[in-house]
């Protein structure tokens, strides 16, 4: 056997066992997960969990990931117990494959009711129930239409926790006084905003001021058009109500509805009229849903009010985006209720998967109103729980944004879109591309029909 | 000896054959069998043609437009292949013919160097609406233009000045799949640029000196002896070109998602595989590309196959 020939099976055997080496570590990779969970044996009293350590997935990363570390540190050192807490954006999917792999984490939080139903009907989850008070706290703590969202088959199952207020629709205080435009309340129809809507878009033509009534701002990827979902699922409950809301998001209604084709209208009264949207159509959907704000507080403003979910505040205070620095909430902007005394929203709900003391225990503190306390004080964190201390907000317009959430005479509703089927509500879904080719000028009745035509074979009523 | 056994080139051939058969074969065929399952289907095999059928019928035109998505393709296929050979034809050609070659090529080279995705990002902000943001529109403002909606826009293309054409057309002639193909002629001009010029530079002298010598001027220089001596160089990009226009998606994936019906082939059928939880509907689209890209790949072998002969 020549020089060469030796090298050439060496190289050769190498590349092979290389080779099935990266086969052989693919084919453990479940394994390697699988001693990563912690399981935490049953039994003990909540005074001897030192030792214990509580999975936790969540979404949570850099600065919330801070807030939710202080929020349970009082936990942890009253109980001894450890969190091991694995934040990602993609907790849809990291949930979906732990769970298939038989590798659950003990408790998790993704942002979504649509993936909290499907596993609580495949009986992935653990009842409240079977953690000793938890069911009657939550439902001491938290109003019915809240206890209800997180009740799959009559079984309590969720707990609603940090939620965002779609209800809102942003406006320039200082313009608003000068013009003597006044804000709505709760008890507004939407057709009160199409009045004021009108009356704003007369006086600028009347040479009153130099201002349009919206902006409007569509564009997010593959989320594009979700600002437009959202206009429209606060529609139809405030003008519809509630039982219809429900209906429509389960598909027991078409979604080409009289009902729903007249909240598409609705929409279609203010966006597609070029007097009452600055910049028309066009520049709304070419516009990023975090920029749609700024008109209002250019100098002087081009527009009135700009309707998107309360994480607007955030991107208002944020210079980089290109909104003026030293707004200040309450005086420099605000929000006043959206028509129909609805809000839609999300939250962030948690689910467990087992009943361990540590966990029950863990999952007692998060629902309470003293660990969410901690996170509301330190902002960003708007709670469902009606014991929680208002006064415990930095600010009065987050105060507000929680109020009208936990006040008995709103409706909330979870977002219709998220618990619509993939294919129709979500990124790149039916109703986003709907909206989007609805404010291109597409013809209504094809849209609503085509995203009709989106749901699953079989779930059409 | 053990070059002589029969299993040796077998040997040889057996980590390549492993990689190929575990990475691609396994996964074709799987895919093929895949797509004639109806769907949610845990069978091992089945012959339903439902997911065909959705193709062809087009009957959820708003998530997932199967004909606009075949059309942009072909749109694709066509124009951006011609415009990025064209360019890249003109380009090595004159380059050859100015002091400052490596210069010039290296410029136009760049783009090739940027990643896909990065490009992408980078030119969604030079699509940008705004004109304080987007400089495509700064710059239409500035010579007195309106601004335009380049990557939302589902109009024909008109000039910058007449800003109103009809709304309603073919799919692929909309200004933003347009804008889409111009994104993907600049990355991909440099790579033809370079191959062609290679094989420019190997056109030998003495052809050139005698057609002058002859008589011809520069123009029938270039048609009558550059191309037919450059024609196989020109396949060679020809079909890469033609594959990455089949097979086109981060482009489209990062600068539209496929909205605004600029959907190709590729980004429809990762809509349908992984984010719509139809997998067999994406499985059957994947089909249709493969049928797509499989006649291109023969004629490619094909003529490889004849020069390698005729050498």
């Amino acid at each position: 056997m020549s020089a060469l020939v030796r090298a050439r099976l060496v190289f050769l055997s190498i590349s092979v066992a290389l080779f099935l080496s990266v086969l052989v570590a693919a084919a453990c990779g479940d394994d390697d997960e699988k001693t990563e969970g912690t399981t935490t044996p049953a039994g003990g009293s909540a005074a001897s969990l030192s030792g214990k350590t509580v999975d936790v997935l969540g979404i949570w990363g850099s600065e919330e990931q801070a807030d939710f570390e202080a929020m349970i540190q009082q936990w942890k050192t009253d109980t001894g117990a450890q969190v091991k807490f694995t934040g990602s954006r993609d907790i849809n999917s990291l949930l979906t494959t732990r769970v298939a792999g038989g590798d659950p984490p003990n408790v998790a939080l993704p942002a979504s009711l649509g993936i909290f139903q499907d596993l609580a009907r495949d009986g992935k989850l653990t009842p409240l129930s079977a953690c000793p008070g938890l069911e009657d706290k939550v439902k001491a703590d938290y109003a019915k239409q809240i206890v209800d969202l997180g009740t799959v088959n009559g079984k309590l199952y969720g707990v609603l926790m940090k939620a965002g207020n779609k209800g809102t629709i942003w406006y320039n205080p200082k313009f608003f006084q000068e013009n003597g435009y006044k804000p709505l309340t709760a008890n507004s129809s939407f057709e009160d905003l199409l009045t004021l809507t009108k009356q704003i878009a007369d006086d600028k033509d009347a040479g009153k001021h130099d201002v349009f009534p919206w902006s409007d701002a569509e564009e997010a990827g593959g989320g594009s058009g979700f600002p437009g979902s959202d206009w429209i699922q606060q529609i139809v409950l405030g003008e519809s109500g509630p039982d219809v809301y429900d209906d429509w998001v389960d598909h027991k209604i078409p979604y080409n509805d009289p009902k729903i084709k007249q909240a598409w209208e609705n929409f279609g009264k203010i966006l597609l009229e070029p007097r009452f949207v600055l910049g028309g159509a066009q520049r709304a959907l070419a516009t990023k849903f975090s920029e749609g704000s700024i008109p209002l507080f250019t100098q002087p403003p081009q527009a009135a009010m700009h309707y998107l979910g309360s994480f607007n505040s955030n991107f208002i205070t944020d210079t980089t985006l290109g909104f003026p620095p030293g707004l200040k909430p309450g005086t420099d902007f605000d929000f006043f209720p959206f028509p129909g005394g609805g809000a839609t929203g999300d939250a962030n709900v948690m689910m467990l998967f087992n009943s361990d003391p540590a966990t029950c225990s863990f999952a007692e503190w998060m629902a309470g109103p003293d660990s969410q306390e901690v996170w509301v004080k330190r902002g960003g964190f708007t709670s469902l729980n009606k014991k929680l201390d208002l006064s415990a907000y930095p600010n009065d317009l987050d105060r507000r944004i929680a109020q009208q959430l936990t006040d008995p005479a709103t409706t909330f509703r979870f977002d219709a879109d998220d618990a619509m089927p993939s294919g129709v509500g979500g990124d790149n879904g039916a109703v986003f591309t709907g909206v989007l080719n609805y404010l291109s000028g597409g013809d209504l009745d094809d849209t609503l029909r085509g995203i009709d035509a989106a749901f699953p074979a079989g779930a059409s009523p | 000896m053990i070059g002589r056994k029969w299993w040796v080139p077998w040997l040889w051939l057996s980590p390549a054959l492993l990689l190929s058969g575990v990475f691609l074969l396994y996964p074709t065929i799987d895919t093929i069998r895949r797509s004639f399952l109806p769907r949610g289907s845990d069978a091992l095999i089945g012959f339903d043609l439902d997911n065909y059928r959705f193709i062809i019928d087009n009957p959820q035109p708003l998530v997932a437009d199967t004909h606009s998505a075949l059309l942009n393709n072909f749109m694709w296929l066509t124009v951006f292949t011609a415009i990025t050979v064209a360019l890249g034809l003109v380009i090595a050609v004159l380059a050859a013919r100015v002091r400052y070659e490596a210069v010039a090529k290296s410029a136009i080279f760049v783009p090739m160097a940027i990643s896909f995705v990065a490009a992408s990002v980078i030119w969604r902000f030079m699509y940008e609406f705004n004109p304080d943001i987007g400089t495509v529109n700064a710059v239409l403002k500035e010579v007195g233009g309106a601004p335009t909606r380049w990557l939302q826009d589902t109009g024909a293309p008109q000039t910058p000045f007449t800003h109103a054409g009809p709304d309603s057309l073919p799919h692929p002639l909309q200004i933003n799949n347009f804008a889409l193909v111009f994104v993907g002629v600049w990355m991909w001009t440099g790579f033809a640029m370079v191959v062609l010029s290679a094989g420019l530079k190997g056109i030998s002298t003495e052809i050139l000196e005698a057609a002058r010598v002859d008589g011809a001027n520069e123009w029938q220089i270039f048609w009558r002896i550059i191309i037919p001596n450059l024609s196989p160089t020109i396949a060679v990009v020809t079909t890469t070109l033609v594959i990455q226009a089949l097979k086109k998606f981060d482009l489209v994936w990062v600068m539209t998602a496929g909205k605004f019906k600029t959907d190709v082939v590729a980004t429809l059928f990762y809509k349908e595989a992984f984010l719509f939880n139809n997998p067999e509907i994406g499985a059957a689209v994947a089909v249709v590309l493969l049928l797509w890209v499989v006649p291109i790949m023969v004629i490619s072998i094909r003529r490889f196959q004849f020069q390698e002969e005729t050498r």
